[in-house]
């Protein structure tokens, strides 16, 4: 397989962007000059740019021009930590916008996912995590209604579920996280500043107590543009 | 109103997603023609479209051309934590391995990969190049970098047969025992497409990968392109871990 002069170029890129050979933030060099330095013709330029720019390592501006994006956060996916303590560790300004709540029967699907009936309760919310004021993640979450009765009380902008298991004495006690690629329709892109028809990573979680009960179910998702993604197998 | 995930459209999905469920579709199963669909769920086409639409992004379903929507076949759902050679993982989950080698030998290390394997730039390295298959479908272009010196006249194997851990065990002693990844999105250029059987300009995983042996020495890196249709990564996490 011979690989593409564009891609040959997009890679050159990439590794100029994390060796600190570009400054985030910082104009990124012209097409012309691309294309003289690396000997090619404007075409072949715009195709790398266009691949460096879908996946998050370049940021068009209408009018101001091309950026070097800030960093990717990585994500380990082989620990278990809440998203506001994840960006705050990271130095990131974590907020939590509690979009929509309600209650409702659990139905098929979550009473499944959930192990409880489908005419019994459950509350569902969803929520945008921001961090540095930047929508990253869209959660969507949904619990059996009677883990937290009166849950409907909290705001939860302010608290996180976390805070809500803690009161209530409710402990985690493992979780099946599971990450894909899906494309992005118009509810998710909205809110996270995506394009409808763009492609993101899609998280689904499930966590148990102690005994094995499923306590919470979380459908995420996340600008890929702002994300990768790390574990270290064993 | 209307837009979010407890829209009436997002109720029709998820009766789509039961529907799917109760009436025993499996991977790879045909579901009925959409007309026929809309009847049996006592809802308009107009709106079970938006349910397929979603299922669709979502993965659960997949259309294919003049044949309808299926199913989605098994998704190579990759435990994150376990570090297990793609031949011994795979095989394990009972598929069907298969892997066509597009380059296979010795090469002078690059300024890019030399740091990565902690050697020198233009010391000798194995580079070894394959697209893997499981169950006769393109999965994974995946290259790996590994230094000449552990593994002098590895070349010579047939790796469309041979495990590449497997020879570095047996034959170099060699134990690879973990692996750092690192998972992010980009999209297939057309020779890629070609070797997955797939379209360009679709999405995909970029794997890159440093694997450490038992003294933990560098002994690989590798870099691999996964299609996202069919592949996924799954972690089973403890709150102990962090304790």
């Amino acid at each position: 397989m011979k690989e593409p002069q564009y891609l040959k170029i997009h890679n050159d890129i990439v590794y100029k962007i994390e060796h600190g050979e570009y400054n985030f933030g910082s104009l990124m060099t012209p097409e012309r000059e691309l294309a003289t330095s690396y000997n090619v013709n404007r075409l072949t330029i715009r195709k790398a740019l266009k691949l460096l720019e879908e996946e998050g390592y370049i940021t068009r501006s209408q009018g101001r021009g091309t950026f070097i994006s800030e960093p990717k956060i990585d994500n380990a996916i082989d620990v278990m930590e809440s998203t506001s303590n994840f960006f705050t560790d990271l130095g990131i300004a974590s907020k939590t916008k509690a979009i929509h709540m309600q209650k409702r029967k659990a139905g098929y699907v979550y009473g499944k996912i959930l192990n409880i009936p489908e005419d019994e309760d459950i509350y569902m919310i969803e929520r945008l995590r921001l961090g540095n004021n930047t929508p990253l993640i869209l959660e969507y979450t949904a619990i059996p209604y009677n883990l937290i009765p009166g849950i409907e009380n909290y705001d939860l902008s302010i608290f996180s579920l976390y805070d809500l298991y803690t009161k209530h004495s409710i402990e985690k006690s493992k979780c099946k996280s599971t990450y894909k690629i899906v494309k992005f329709l118009e509810s998710e892109s909205e809110l996270l500043n995506c394009k409808v028809g763009e492609y993101g990573f899609l998280n689904e979680e499930i966590v148990y107590d102690k005994n094995d009960k499923p306590i919470e179910y979380t459908r995420s998702y996340l600008n890929s543009k702002k994300f990768f993604f790390s574990s270290f197998m064993k | 109103m209307g837009k979010h995930f407890l829209s009436k459209n997002e109720l029709i999905y998820e009766d789509l997603l039961a529907f799917i469920n109760k009436n025993g579709y499996g991977p790879g199963d045909k579901l009925p023609p959409e007309r026929q669909l809309a009847e049996m769920m006592g809802v308009s086409r107009t709106t079970l479209r938006y349910a397929i639409e979603r299922a669709i992004a979502n993965q659960n379903i997949v259309s294919k051309h003049g044949v309808g929507n299926i199913v989605t076949p098994t998704q190579l759902c990759e435990d994150a934590k376990s570090f297990l050679s793609f031949s011994k993982g795979w095989q394990a989950d009972g598929f069907k391995i298969k892997n066509d080698v597009l380059t296979c030998k010795k090469e002078k290390a690059s300024e890019k990969v030399a740091p990565l394997l902690q050697i020198n730039v233009n010391d000798e390295v194995f580079v070894l190049k394959r697209v893997r298959y499981l169950d006769d479908d393109p999965i994974i272009i995946e290259t790996a970098y590994i230094p000449y010196n552990l593994c002098p006249g590895i070349e010579k194997h047939d790796f469309s047969k041979s495990s590449l851990y497997s020879t570095l065990e047996n034959e170099y002693n060699v134990y690879p025992i973990n692996q750092a990844q690192t998972y992010s999105l980009t999209f297939l250029t057309k020779p890629e497409a070609n070797l997955l059987k797939t379209d360009d300009k679709k999405p995909a995983f970029h794997v890159k990968g440093i694997t450490y042996d038992s003294n933990k020495r560098v002994i690989e890196y590798s870099t691999s392109i996964n299609r996202a249709d069919r592949y996924s990564v799954y972690a089973w996490l403890d709150v102990e871990d962090n304790q």
